[in-house]
């Protein structure tokens, strides 16, 4: 675990000057609209953390790392799991953070002090702050959608490499469209995962509930969690089996 | 003589090329130069050492320590200097000290500074715009700072100015000051190795063609020149790489066959340099090379 550790500390120390400039700013911008406007647009500050993930691949092929992690006293497999940890934690550190704004953002509704309060904008202003179950269900679900999906592209890059970058994302769309109208055709003819729409409707109407939706979000993270550690196995079974 | 590294029968395929069954160690306190023209598998072999290589055969023993069950144990002694930066290009030496320093127990960070301001390397420019000298002793100065006892270099000197090569060269003698280390240095650098080394291994097509002290391999082969027509019968099909001039040939012959030959002939001691050229030389009158490729 010490490995992983130092490994996800190495990560974060090379993504570093490439991303905190840019995450400082898309924070503050979806902070100040969250406070102030929409609080659901705190759940964006997410995408600001992207470049804490995405430039360790084209650093690593540039700066040669293949070799730095034959040189460095550190198994391969806490090399990769690390890696995946990282992303994991880097999206739920985000998440976190959002989730702090938007209690605040909530609680303090500061759209109270804005001018024109009887205007049509601010109409859409003050529904915004009235439910922060649906801002909650927002930033888990972006949250979990992202970081499944970059934990999930990791996986593919590190196994297929970076070059064939855009191969590997139109056959991952053309599988989840496949999947997707495949859901579609299993609900249209009565023999869905989650059986009838009447089901279906009764759930999201559940998640307007707070004491719905934390639990919810909570299933969320640990499946995020659990699909970042399951990818990272897979990435680093691969790799135990090529070269450095 | 206590071994720090020692290859047995090592075996490796790679497409077209082999490493087949390389066998050499080296003893604590000298300085080892690993020889051979390009393609020769040097860095296959280094590759291997470093357990960066999967290996088909043979073993391969550092510090006394299997280098794949005892992989990082062994790294953590190990200090290795490649041809080319293998650190983040776009951070400072100070970033760089940062990201590194957690993964070694015996890590000085004191020492690498006072390293970086030996070798003169500026501390918050990004590597990436040192000059190839300069990244070669950030390298270094990564090694030294843990305490590594055995040093690996692959092609240091290949792409160095005179200067930046002597430099690394008395650094690499100072490092051996302590007897209980021990440097491995591939290159086709001869001169390097006739500077510093104490042993020398040659690798040629995959295959050990000596290995021993320097004094040895400089002493058991010769460069023969004269007339053909004065070679004894039986001798030149001993000669290494025989090349044939309108007015005489010149080989390789081995120190041993230079009894009883006649005053005609001329001898001279053969460099490393020319070893390499003879033995590649052997392989043409040969009509093949049984590695072309790596």
């Amino acid at each position: 675990m010490r490995d992983t550790l130092k490994i996800m500390r190495f990560d974060l120390l090379t993504a570093s000057p490439f991303a905190v400039r840019g995450f400082i700013l898309v924070a503050m911008l979806c902070v100040w609209m969250g406070l102030f406007y929409a609080p659901i647009t705190l759940a964006f500050i997410v995408l600001g953390a992207l470049p804490f993930v995405l430039p360790l691949n084209g650093v690593a092929d540039r700066s040669d790392f293949s070799k730095l992690y034959g040189v460095m006293p550190v198994s391969r497999r806490s090399i990769t799991r690390g890696r995946f940890i990282y992303i994991f934690a880097v999206f739920f550190l985000t998440e976190l953070a959002e989730i702090a704004f938007a209690v605040i953002s909530h609680t303090l509704n500061l759209s109270r002090l804005l001018p024109d309060r009887n205007s049509a904008l601010m109409e859409y202003v003050k529904y915004a702050f009235e439910k922060e179950a649906t801002t909650l269900l927002v930033v888990f679900v972006l949250f979990t959608a992202v970081c499944i999906f970059v934990a999930y592209m990791e996986m593919m890059v590190q196994i297929f490499g970076a070059e064939n970058l855009f191969r590997i994302m139109a056959a991952s769309v053309l599988v989840a469209l496949g999947v997707f109208a495949a859901y579609c055709m299993c609900e249209m003819t009565g023999h869905g995962i989650v059986y009838s729409f009447g089901i279906n409707y009764y759930i999201v109407n559940l998640l307007d509930y707070l004491e719905y939706t934390i639990p919810f979000g909570i299933v969320l993270n640990i499946i995020a969690l659990v699909l970042c550690l399951v990818f990272g196995r897979i990435t680093a079974r691969r790799l135990s089996k090529r070269e450095l | 003589m206590e071994n720090i590294l020692e290859v047995n029968g090592l075996c490796k395929t790679y497409g077209d090329f082999s490493l087949k069954s390389v066998t050499f160690s080296l003893p604590k306190g000298y300085i080892m130069g690993f020889v051979g023209q390009n393609g020769s598998g040097k860095t296959t072999t280094i590759r291997s050492i470093l357990n960066m290589a999967k290996t088909d055969n043979g073993s391969i023993k550092i510090f006394g320590l299997d280098s794949v069950k005892d992989t990082i144990a062994v790294k953590e002694r190990l200090g290795v200097v490649f041809d080319s930066l293998y650190l983040a290009e776009h951070l400072s030496v100070k970033q760089l000290e940062r990201q590194i320093r957690p993964f070694y127990k015996e890590w000085d960070t004191k020492e690498f500074f006072r390293r970086i301001s030996e070798f003169g390397l500026p501390d918050n420019k990004s590597v990436g715009t040192f000059s190839k000298g300069m990244k070669m002793k950030l390298m270094i100065a990564v090694a030294l700072s843990h305490n590594a006892e055995l040093m690996i270099l692959d092609e240091p000197t290949s792409g160095l100015d005179p200067v930046a090569r002597d430099e690394l060269l008395d650094i690499l003698t100072e490092y051996i000051a302590n007897e209980n280390r021990g440097v491995l240095f591939s290159t086709h650098i001869t001169a390097d190795v006739e500077r510093i080394a104490d042993y020398v291994t040659v690798l040629h097509n995959g295959k050990v063609w000596f290995t021993g002290t320097k004094d040895e391999l400089t002493e058991k082969y010769a460069v023969l020149k004269g007339a053909e027509k004065y070679l004894p019968d039986g001798l030149r099909e001993k000669l290494i790489g025989f090349h044939a001039y309108r007015n005489g040939f010149e080989a390789l012959i081995s120190t041993d066959d230079l009894r009883g030959l006649p005053d005609k002939l001329e001898y001279e001691k053969a460099s490393i340099d020319e070893m390499l050229v003879y033995i590649a030389k052997e392989d043409k009158n040969e009509g093949h090379s049984e590695n072309n490729e790596v």
